[in-house]
Formats: C-alpha cells, sequence, structure tokens
C-alpha cells in the first residue's frame, strides 16, 4: 500500500462523516451558533411538552432504545478520573502523558448491568448554590498558581484552558476539552519605559506578552508577538498549583452514563461547550437529519465534576471519587 | 437556492445550474482544490472541471449532499492533477507533508507491489473514523480529506498548532494500529 491509496480511500469517507466536519458550514457549526439562549427555549419547549404529557421529555421524544455508541463530541480521552495536576507531577514526557491518558471511552452499550448504579432521580439531592468556582486570596504579581483562559475559536466557540505559573519561570497550559498539556516559559523583566512585562514562549515557538504593572491582579491579558493569533483573557483562580479538573471529555462521558444508568438508553450525540463562567454546558441529543432532537441539557463544572441538570438546577451527579 | 432546486436545474439540462452551482460551492470547491494544489489557477481549472463532471454526472445521479459529491468530485481531479505535476516534479509543499503524514500509517510506503482491495480499506477506514471521538475525526479530516495546513486547523479550534500535531500523530498512530489489526499492513 502507498500512501496515495490511503489519501484515495480517506477520500471516499462516507458522507455522514464528513457532514459534520470540517467546512464553516453545516451540523457543528449551526448547533454551536445556536448558543444558550436557542438552548434554553429548546429546552423549555421540551420540557413543556413533557410538562403537558406528564412524561420525562427523553421519553416523550425518544422512545426507543438507541444503543447505538453515536458520535460524542468532546469525548477525546475520558476517564472518570480527574486530570490531577500539582507540583510533583512537575513535566510529563509525551509517553508519560500517553500513559496516563485514559483508555479509549468505554461503549455504553458494554457497560455492565450489574455496575454500580447512580444515585436516581428521586434520589438527586436538591442542593442550588452555585456552582463552585474555587477562589483564593490574590497571589502578588507576578502571580504564581493557576488562572483560566476564555478565548473565542475560528467558530465563535468558547475555548478554555488553564495556565499553571510554576514560579520558577516555567508552566504548563492544560486544554479543558481533553486534559492535553503543553509545556511553555515565561520571564519577567521591565521593558523600555520601565513597566513589569512577562514574555511568554509556548513550545510552538510563539512567543506572547503580557503588561503586568498596572493591571488587576486578579486578570492578565496575553498577546500574540504575532499579529494572527488573538489576545488571551486570563483570570486568576488559585495561588497554588495543586488542583484538578475534569476535561469536558471525561464530564461527557458521565453524562451520558448518568442518562443510560437513569433512563435505560444511550443518548446518541453529545455536544458540549465552554461558557463564560467556566463551565461547561452538555447537550445529549440525537440527529434526526432536519434537526437535532434535545435529551437533556446539562451543566458542569469542570473543577468540582458536580453535572447539574440545567432546567431543574439541581446537581444530578457528583463526581467519582478518586483515592 | 437550495440543493433540491439546483439538481431539479442539472435534470432539466438547464446550464444554469453551473452558474448556481459555482455561486454556492464555488469558493468551498476551490478551496479543496487550493490546498491540494497551491495554485490559484490550477484550483479554478479543477473547479471547472468538477462542474463538467456535475454537468455529465447528474442525471442520472440525484446526490443526497450536493454539497460533498462536488467536494469528493473536486478532491478527485485535484489528486490526479496532483499526481501528475508530482510526476513531472511539480509538486506543492502541503500535500507532499500530508503523503508524508499518512505514510507513517503503512509498513512500506514503497511498496507498489501489493494491491490493496480499495474497497475493503474504504470500509475499514469509516469503521475507523465512527470510532474516534467526533473532535479527533474532525481533526482528521480537515487534515487528510482536506489537506488544510496544521495552523489553520489549530486556529480554528483554539488548539496550539504544536497540540494539533500531537492530535494528528496520535491518530495516525491509531489508525496505523487498526490497520495492522485489519490486516492491510
Amino acid at each position: 500500500m502507498r500512501p496515495e491509496d490511503l489519501f484515495q480511500a480517506i477520500g471516499e469517507t462516507e458522507d455522514s462523516l464528513l457532514d459534520e466536519n470540517v467546512t464553516p458550514a453545516g451540523h457543528i457549526r449551526a448547533s454551536y451558533i445556536v448558543g444558550a439562549v436557542s438552548i434554553a427555549a429548546c429546552t423549555a419547549l421540551v420540557v413543556g411538552l413533557a410538562v403537558f404529557s406528564g412524561k420525562h421529555p427523553a421519553d416523550e421524544m425518544h422512545p426507543s432504545v438507541c444503543y447505538t455508541t453515536g458520535t460524542a463530541a468532546g469525548t477525546a480521552p475520558g476517564s472518570t478520573q480527574p486530570v490531577i495536576i500539582s507540583r510533583t507531577v512537575e513535566r510529563q514526557t509525551e509517553a508519560e502523558s500517553e500513559a496516563a491518558a485514559a483508555p479509549e471511552a468505554e461503549t455504553l452499550a458494554d457497560v455492565p448491568q450489574s455496575a454500580p448504579p447512580h444515585d436516581s432521580m428521586t434520589d438527586v439531592p436538591t442542593q442550588t448554590e452555585a456552582l463552585s468556582v474555587q477562589e483564593t486570596d490574590l497571589p502578588p504579581m507576578p502571580a504564581v498558581g493557576v488562572w483560566r483562559s476564555l478565548s473565542m475559536d475560528g467558530y465563535g466557540r468558547l475555548v478554555c484552558r488553564y495556565y499553571v505559573f510554576e514560579g520558577d519561570g516555567n508552566g504548563t497550559t492544560y486544554e479543558q476539552e481533553d486534559g492535553s498539556s503543553a509545556a511553555f516559559k515565561y520571564t519577567i523583566q521591565p521593558d523600555e519605559d520601565g513597566t513589569e512585562e512577562m514574555q511568554l514562549a509556548d513550545e510552538d515557538g510563539q512567543n506572547w506578552t503580557a503588561v503586568l504593572s498596572g493591571t488587576e491582579q486578579a486578570s492578565l491579558t496575553l498577546s500574540a508577538a504575532g499579529a494572527e493569533a488573538p489576545g488571551e483573557e486570563l483570570s486568576f483562580l488559585q495561588g497554588s498549583t495543586e488542583f484538578h479538573f475534569f476535561a469536558t471529555g471525561t464530564l461527557c462521558e458521565e453524562a451520558r452514563q448518568y442518562y443510560f444508568d437513569n433512563y435505560g438508553t444511550v443518548p446518541p450525540s453529545v455536544g458540549a461547550v465552554c461558557q463564560e463562567d467556566g463551565t461547561v454546558l452538555i447537550h445529549l441529543y440525537e440527529d434526526l437529519e432536519t434537526h437535532n432532537s434535545t435529551w437533556a441539557w446539562y451543566t458542569a463544572d469542570p473543577l468540582t465534576g458536580e453535572i447539574r441538570d440545567t432546567e431543574e438546577n439541581v446537581v444530578i451527579h457528583l463526581p467519582m471519587q478518586t483515592e | 437556492m437550495d440543493d433540491a432546486e439546483i439538481i431539479a436545474l442539472y435534470w432539466k439540462r438547464d446550464e444554469t445550474a453551473i452558474e448556481e452551482t459555482s455561486q454556492v460551492y464555488g469558493a468551498y470547491c476551490h478551496s479543496i482544490a487550493e490546498h491540494i494544489l497551491h495554485s490559484d489557477r490550477d484550483a479554478e481549472e479543477c473547479v471547472n472541471d468538477t462542474w463538467m463532471r456535475a454537468w455529465n454526472a447528474m442525471p442520472p445521479q440525484k446526490p443526497n449532499r450536493l454539497r460533498l459529491f462536488l467536494g469528493k468530485i473536486t478532491r478527485n481531479l485535484a489528486f490526479d492533477r496532483y499526481r501528475q505535476q508530482r510526476a513531472e516534479k511539480r509538486g506543492s509543499g502541503e500535500m507532499d507533508a500530508v503523503l508524508e503524514e499518512l505514510a507513517e500509517c503503512i509498513a512500506d510506503p514503497e511498496d507498489v507491489e501489493t494491491v490493496c482491495d480499495q474497497r475493503a480499506l474504504r470500509e475499514s477506514f469509516n469503521d475507523f473514523l465512527r470510532k474516534l471521538p467526533q473532535r479527533e475525526r474532525q481533526l482528521f479530516l480537515r487534515r487528510y480529506f482536506y489537506a488544510e495546513p496544521v495552523r489553520s486547523i489549530a486556529e480554528a479550534y483554539g488548539l496550539r498548532s504544536n497540540h494539533t500535531s500531537v492530535i494528528l500523530r496520535r491518530t495516525r498512530q491509531k489508525l496505523r494500529e487498526h490497520l495492522k489489526k485489519e490486516g492491510f499492513i
């Protein structure tokens, strides 16, 4: 076989796989651009219909059992364990990172019936407090600790990543979506005007700058040296470099698992977007070609792993215990 | 004008079908050819050839997804042209890189003796894609279906180029394992 043969085989990719993909049109963009406003409206409509009929929305919309695994947006390396980050982890080699990554997500249809069930809906705790975001005392600039960046990608979706500044000129970024990491180095020094600046260089060889003097301690803006990449707004999360978060892929799998455990059907598709408060909005749905049919909306806190029913505003799933 | 209306024009043998197709899908097809050929002029010729192929194909064909139907024709035409150019030592950078990367997925890139069953390979590849998480699949197809530069893929997904390259490399490794397991390599 030659690479050309493989390239030609790729050219025969099924339309259904290609159609979800790539070009700035079609299902993916539409589903993301719809955004939270439409999400709320759709949810209200679905729930309204369900209330009218006295059934759970999912029962109403999808009485048939769907055991196809479907395609899960953001179900990249998903494990039920949070991504743990601390000073003791230090730099990870790529091999170590891969070893630490979870195995491929298990097919929900293969989940054994004897698996310990999650809380049923009747056991759902009724906490109504806001999702937690760990905030501690602000450190002096330059801030050692964890910062969160929210930036827009080319499709207008929010992308969340974490910056861990170690204090020794080294740092690491972690992607909320799949927990993958990349190292960077940074220096802090006064520029020609005496203004304190941070220079940050990532593994791509891209250079970023943040002006520190006179900026709020809780936020800073990283600007790319090149004109192409937009700046990133970083907000301070915590002073310790030891923290954990649940990657979006993990949260999506947890949400699907929860749904399966409680309703006995597997949502065929799941999509997720970061929101401005750092939470992740999870959409369980079925693609009916002409439209997406919603099964459930959940909001997950990536820092605690709590998953909340967006409509009912109750915690439906707590993160699995780690050691 | 929507797809059904455009297809209806082809079936009526109305030449405005090509004009309408060009308006709706011209930029899309051009970008596919441009990624593979790296030449605006070659890409334009390729797109014109696409309209001709479409004209000859409809009827009898009535594609469900006109965009992908045209995109695949463009990709095939552009790849044929690329191979012709490469034989004449006029290859272009991005496509060479794409093929080099794909070479990692197979046992012996120079092996022209083993005739592989393209149909079986196609089906196996589709199976592989279906099992990938959505984002990995999207990144993979942007790179190896549309031959899009890594940098622009990274920008579209809010990723760093390096991170995107790592994801692609891991996916290629998975593909290699899949092809090995399926007996293709």
